[in-house]
Order: C-alpha cells, then structure tokens, then sequence
C-alpha cells in the first residue's frame, strides 16, 4: 500500500528543506504542516499549496519514503475539484500526433523552450534525438495546476511517445509523471542528458554556476546526486545544491516572483563565479531579473 | 497523607512535591490541561498589539505531540515568533491574565516538554534569521528559533562552522542552548550549549535583556542549561569556527568496558577531535575517531593508535563468525548484525558527501543516518550522563536494562568536556555534579524497526534508564531536560530549592514552560 500523510511522524527533515518555508519560517505551509494538520482532521491552507514550487525536495528527504509530490498534487487537485481554487484557462491539445517508431529517442520539449526555435533546435542537435508533435503542454499544465487530465488525452499522448526507447523531456514535472505512467522507459530530464555530453562538460569551468533543474532532479535524486556530484568535481563548476545535495529551487510555473527572487538571492550569497548556466528557462530568467551576470542555457555553451 | 485541593489545571503550592516519588510507578503522564478561563480576554489583549493568534484546528495538530511521541496536549491557540518585542508583549499579557506560555524549536523533546497542555505555544522556528556573521572574530548572531541545520547552511556560505550541535538537523538553536546539546566532538568543546558566548532573552515579565559571562550574568546563568524556565532566548551570539572535513576511523571491539576505557584515554589526551562508541546491542561495540586535519590524524596514528584494544573490520569480523560459530542457536542476532552493519555504514559514508575520503557535511549525513535507522513516531533515547569514574559501571546497567527490555538496541556514548569557567552554568544542568575534567554521556536507543511496543513499555523502559541515574546517584541528559518527577532525587534538595525560589521571583504567575521541571 503507498504510503500517505498518515505515516508522517513529524521529523520535520522536509521542512529545513521546503523553499515556502526558508522564506517564510511558517511550518504549517511545509509538508510537515500539511501531513500534520490532516491527520489532525483539519484542512490545508489552500493558498499555501498553490505558492508550493513543486520542486520536489522534500521527497528524497522524508526517512519514510513518503510520496509527498503525488500527494502534493493530489491535495492542489482536491482543491480546484471542490472549487477552493481556480485555475488559469489550460492551453488547447496539441494536434494529435503519430505514435514514433520503436527505438527511436525522443525529446519532448516545454512551451517556453518551443518558442525559442533555434535553442530547442540547438537541444535536439546535440542530443541527437526528435522532437515530439505532441508536447503534452496541457498535461503539464494540468499537472501543475491540479486539473484533473482526461484519460483518453493521456492515453493519445502516451500513445505517441512510448515506443521511444528513451524519452527526455525538459519540464521536470512531466518528466517525473512520465516516469510514473511509462515505467518500463528511460526517461531522462534535458538537463541531465545535455550535461552527460562531454561536448558540453568541456565548456564548464570554476567560474561557472550551473543551475540544475530542480523538479527532474529531485524525481530521480539517487542517480542524479552522482552524476552532478562528479560534473563538480571534474569541472569545478559550482551547483545550486545546498548541504543535502538537494537543489535550489529558483523557477516554478506559477510561483511567488518575490519568493523566487529571494532563493536566487540566497543561492548567490558568497559565490564568485562570472556566469550562470541554467537547464530551465525559468531559473534563466530569474536569476537574469537577480544578477547582472551572463545567463545562458546549458544548449548554449 | 494529606493532599490539598487544588483548583484544576493550575499549579499546586510546590510544584516540585519532595516525595513526588515515593510508591508512585513512575509512568508519564500528562500535565494536567489548563483551563483556558482568562483565555478570551487574554487574545483580546493580544490582537490590540498586533499578535496574531492561531487558533484554528489545522494549524493546531503541527503542535499535539513532540519527538518522544508520548505525551500529547494541545494549545488553545499558536502564536509565530517574530521578535523580541512580540514576545515580550506576549509574555506579559501571559503574566496579567496567567495564561500558560509553551515554546517550543524543533519539538524534539522526548517527555512533553514542547507539548502544550492548553494556553499559547510560542513556535520559535518563526524567529530562524542570522542576522550577522563575524568571520575575524569567529562568532555569529542568530535568532534563536533557527535549526542547527539551517545555521550550518549559512555559516558555510562563508567556509564557517559552528563548534558543536546536536546529530539532528532540525533541533533548533534555542531550544539547545537550553538543555545542553552533545556532539561527536564534545569531548573536544563540550556541550552545544558552551558554544555560547551571549544571548538576548526575553524574561517571563517580559523585559527584554541581553546577557552574557560579563552582563547580566546571573540571568545568563539561569537561561543557559536553564530548561527554558527563566526566560525566552530570542537571539544568540555562538561562538564558531572554519569550516573542515573529517576524517574517520572506526575500531570495533567486543566488550563495552574495553571500549569505554580506550574512549576515556583517548579524550583525555586530547589527540583526537571528534570521538565517540556506537553500538549494536553489546555484541559489537565502534569506537568512532575522527580529525580536522590530516595532521592531526598522523599524530594520533603515531602516538595512540597502538595503545587502542579494538581492531580493524576484518579482525572483528572473524572473531564474531568465530564467537555466533559456537553459539548456532543465536544465528539470528548475527544476520542481525550483518543486516544492520550492511545498511547503516553506507549511509555513515555516502559518495556524495565524501571528498578523498572525507566527510564534508557531517551534519547533514549524521542527522540522516539517525532518522533513517532511529527515527520512529516514538524517539526513545533515556540517557545517563556521569563523571569520569562512574560511567563503566552506569552504561553496563543501562545495558543490562535494553537487554531486558528490548532485542535489539544501541548505545551512543560520548565523553563532554566541562569547561571551568561554565561552571555556574551547569548548576541546574543533567551534568552532575561531581563531574571535573570531563563528563560522558550515553544514550540507550531501542531499535524499534517493524516492531510494536506500548507506550507503556517504551515508557517503562526510560524510566528504569533514569532510576540508574537516581541509584548511581548521577544525573542523566535528555533531548528537553530532566523530568519533573525526579528533579529532587537527581539534583538535590537545595539546589531545586533554590532554583525554584529564582522562578517564583522571575515568573510570578509561573506561566512559562510550566510543568518543564517546575
């Protein structure tokens, strides 16, 4: 049986590590504070769920494997069911898209990145792979704003990508459900997979401060803290990882501009570096409002 | 006997009855709940200064219980910390309408001393900012509510450190300071709460008062160590250091006794900086040294390694398969072994938190190894603390006690130097008395795991730790101080005389953390 809220035993570890809380030092609007006022028979501050960044770190933290992003989603998604909150207008479907041959990799990339034609070209060129039709953009919408997401549109998506023998996607979210629904596939987040290449490792120094895409990174932390564990160390590179070798998170779709601005504040604080490399466009473009140092995207080194 | 009437939910004319304990089967049990009858007016009065008061159900159940799992209780309403003139407004209205004031850090108490049984719980994880670090003279300002965690986050920003902290990353700065606090390398700096070089309290009438050895020094003594009894710590000035990986070694040994003398000798020659025995029941038995400097280790490879009786991994390992290979009938508690080993030592070495063999962030990996392998919805970690001389003989019955009660457990001892100059501060302090030079500390950790014990059992079993304390005449350390109903026996008539005298005159309405020790 998946664990719930009610396994919670109160360490509080998600808490240190909840960004909602290293602004605002009020437990209740961290994980600790959800699980505890449920099992108390209370609600959840509605609004406190919807400022969550969704970047997943309290998850690898929890000592009882708690799924507390499912269970985050599932509180946001309670929430617009019962009318508690309402969500931005969703975005039309893709046009349906052909299911890609077998064996293929496929990339499927954020509206953000799709508006910027040439560094999503760019990403698909050093990764060698296809870009999606279907980008699943009112999914990840859906996923990010508690929508519930119609069975048969999931289906038609899936559907199209799940023959790839390896599907990386940009937006950490989709990519961590993607994981879930297509257990059998490698599902790599674009960050990840653009910073294996040893083209782009290369082009890292000590000057560098390499953001790493929180959401992706946190749904498959055990492989990831090794693999940027070592990009540190053979290029000396500065991360956005704090003492847990959890990262900072400094973007989210829909989140509290000052609050993010706040963690880019923090996260720089007695860095020297001369440049900031980023995986997600919304850490780019907070870190751009923050500092007046280069931001460019990792595809761009 | 006669026993007065007293009026319900309010303190009785000694809060500290002399034979609290005699003929009473020493179960916990909760205070007795306040009534909440000046509680209206008294929010009243709050909401003309601005306070907010949280009283909805929600943001009440964060508050039901604490570590220990134990005792539960909750407020009539929350108040966040914000600062230093919140609380002391807060406080003296809780003065006027006598209304009972519980604060509470990371709640990591373990007998209820963070759980409120009615009136405000004053969450001081609200007041968690540094507010200066002073990296020439090597100490840092900090509101008090802060985690130890979130405070070494910070410090190492600036290659900093503090000198030592609770193994838990969410103990809390404040709470610490005012119980005490021990570290792997307490042998080397002392407790948590010696770290302190000033602080700015909040008294229960509200004042709000900075103290230190030179100013104030009489409340300075009283809130260090103090149990949360004679005021709020609302910022501390810690004492710090740079920032150093460390270098581990692990010797294995089969006898506590042999283990506990070789950790003696070796705190008292000060050649190492962080030390401490963590055990697997008493069948194998770690003797954990580390260093800051590579310097350091090659000193102590040359001067005392050889003097140490334990022995490297693979020594051990076959005088174990030897010892379980006349004893078939005990191959459970091997596989035991085997598992435990299997899975914790990984975690005591993870990759990523490893440089040429270091361990650079021993907070965070110590911290997570302990509520990975520990953690339960019950913390239960009874411990005596002893001089010098006493300590075999106390961590043998605390032992004999975890076999009787428990099948599997572990022990964690370390040795806490006492700085003279402290010496004021301890006076109402687990550390006892006739300690000099050094104190040791041992916590008695069942491993609960899958297995289901009652609360009565669990709680049956800390208390047969603390009578060893009573009977050894020596004291005992807990996460949230030392249990009212055996303050007279551990520390004396005159001296919780004295102390209680203090509280009356301090806190005239006994409003703040009631039921602590007072």
């Amino acid at each position: 049986m998946a664990k719930n809220f009610s396994h919670c035993h109160g360490c509080g570890l998600c808490t240190v590590v909840c960004p909602l809380w290293q602004q605002t030092h009020d437990v209740a609007l961290a994980p600790h504070g959800h699980a505890k006022a449920l099992q108390f028979g209370g609600e959840v501050n509605t609004s406190s769920l919807f400022d969550c960044l969704l970047c997943g770190a309290c998850e690898p933290v929890c000592p009882e494997d708690i799924p507390l992003m499912d269970l985050l989603l599932g509180l946001r998604r309670t929430a617009v069911t019962r009318g508690d909150h309402t969500p931005p207008a969703q975005p039309s479907a893709p046009l349906s898209a052909q299911p890609m041959p077998q064996g293929d990799s496929l990339l499927v990339v954020d509206d953000a990145l799709l508006q910027q034609p040439e560094l999503s070209a760019q990403c698909q060129a050093l990764l060698n792979t296809t870009l999606t039709a279907d980008n699943g953009s009112d999914i990840a919408h859906a996923l990010h704003h508690g929508i519930e997401i119609e069975t048969d549109r999931l289906a038609a998506f899936l559907n199209s990508i799940k023959q790839a023998s390896t599907l990386i996607v940009s937006d950490g979210l989709l990519k961590r459900a993607i994981q879930q629904w297509l257990p059998r596939s490698e599902v790599l987040s674009m960050g990840y997979a653009l910073s294996r290449l040893p083209a782009i490792q290369h082009k890292l120094g000590s000057n560098d401060l390499y953001l790493i895409e929180s959401r992706g990174y946190h749904a498959d932390f055990s492989r990831m803290v090794s693999h940027y564990d070592t990009l540190r160390q053979r290029r000396g590179c500065e991360l956005n990882l704090d003492l847990q070798r959890l990262a900072v998170a400094t973007g989210g779709v829909g989140a509290d501009e000052a609050l993010l601005c706040q963690q880019a504040a923090w996260l720089m604080k007695g860095l020297n570096v001369n440049r900031i490399v980023v995986e997600s466009l919304d850490d780019g473009a907070v870190m751009r409002q923050q500092c007046d140092l280069p931001v460019v995207h990792v595809a761009e080194l | 006997m006669h026993i007065p009437e007293i009026e319900l939910g309010t303190l009785p004319p000694c809060p500290v009855a002399p034979d609290a304990l005699q003929g009473i089967p020493r179960q916990q049990t909760n205070p007795s709940r306040w009534q909440g009858s000046t509680w209206d007016a008294f929010v009243s009065a709050l909401q003309d200064d601005g306070i907010e008061v949280r009283q909805e159900r929600g943001s009440q159940g964060i508050y039901l219980t604490d570590a220990g799992g134990m005792a539960h209780g909750l407020p009539h309403g929350v108040v966040m910390a914000q600062s230093a003139q919140q609380i002391a407004s807060l406080l003296r209205h809780a003065q006027h309408y006598k209304v009972p004031v519980t604060t509470r850090g990371g709640g990591l108490t373990t007998e209820g001393e963070s759980v409120a049984f009615g009136g405000v719980l004053l969450d001081m994880t609200g007041m968690s900012r540094v507010v200066s670090i002073d990296s020439e003279s090597l100490s840092v300002r900090t509101e008090a509510g802060i985690y130890w965690h979130r405070l070494a986050e910070e410090l190492r920003k600036e290659g900093l450190d503090y000198l030592s902290a609770p193994l838990n990353m969410t103990s809390s700065v404040g709470g610490t300071l005012g119980v005490g606090g021990i570290d792997v390398n307490s042998s080397k700096y002392g407790c948590s709460a010696d770290q302190a070089l000033s602080l700015q309290v909040v008294t229960p009438t509200g004042e709000i008062v900075e103290c230190s050895d030179e100013q104030n020094p009489e409340l300075f003594q009283r809130v260090i160590l103090g149990y949360g009894q004679f005021g709020v710590i609302t910022e501390a000035t810690l004492q710090i250091r740079p920032f150093t990986p460390m270098r581990m070694h692990y010797f294995y040994y089969r006898s506590l006794r042999t283990a506990l003398e070789d950790l003696q000798r070796i705190d008292a020659s000060g050649s190492c900086d962080y030390s401490g025995i963590l055990t697997m029941m008493d069948k194998a038995i770690t003797l954990l040294v580390a260093f800051d400097s590579p310097e350091r280790e090659q000193a102590f490879m040359a001067q005392q390694h050889s003097q140490l009786r334990g022995h490297g991994e693979l020594i051990f390992a076959a005088r174990l398969a030897a010892y379980y290979l006349l004893r078939p009938w005990r191959i459970s508690e091997l596989l035991f072994l085997y598992q435990r080993k299997k899975n914790l030592f990984p975690d005591l070495q993870p990759p990523h938190h490893m440089r040429d063999g270091e361990i650079v962030d021993r907070t965070v990996v110590f911290s997570r190894a302990v509520w990975k392998h520990w953690g339960n919805k019950h913390m239960v970690i009874p411990d005596l603390a002893t001089n010098v001389d006493k300590i075999i003989e106390a961590v043998e019955a605390g032992n004999a006690v975890c076999k009787k009660h428990f099948r599997r457990y572990t022990l964690y001892c370390v040795g806490i130097k006492l700085r003279p100059e402290h010496q004021a501060h301890y006076e109402l302090s687990s550390i006892p008395p006739d300690a000099a030079g050094f104190s040791y500390g041992c916590e008695f950790e069942p491993v609960l795991e899958a297995e289901h014990y009652s609360r009565d059992q669990l709680q049956s079993f800390k208390n047969a730790i603390y009578d060893i304390g009573v009977e050894k005449q020596t004291s005992y350390y807990r996460f949230g101080g030392m249990m009212k109903g055996y303050i007279r026996r551990a520390l004396g008539d005159e001296v919780v005389e004295k102390h209680l005298a203090m509280k009356r005159q301090a806190d005239p309405a006994m409003i703040l953390n009631r039921d602590v020790i007072f």
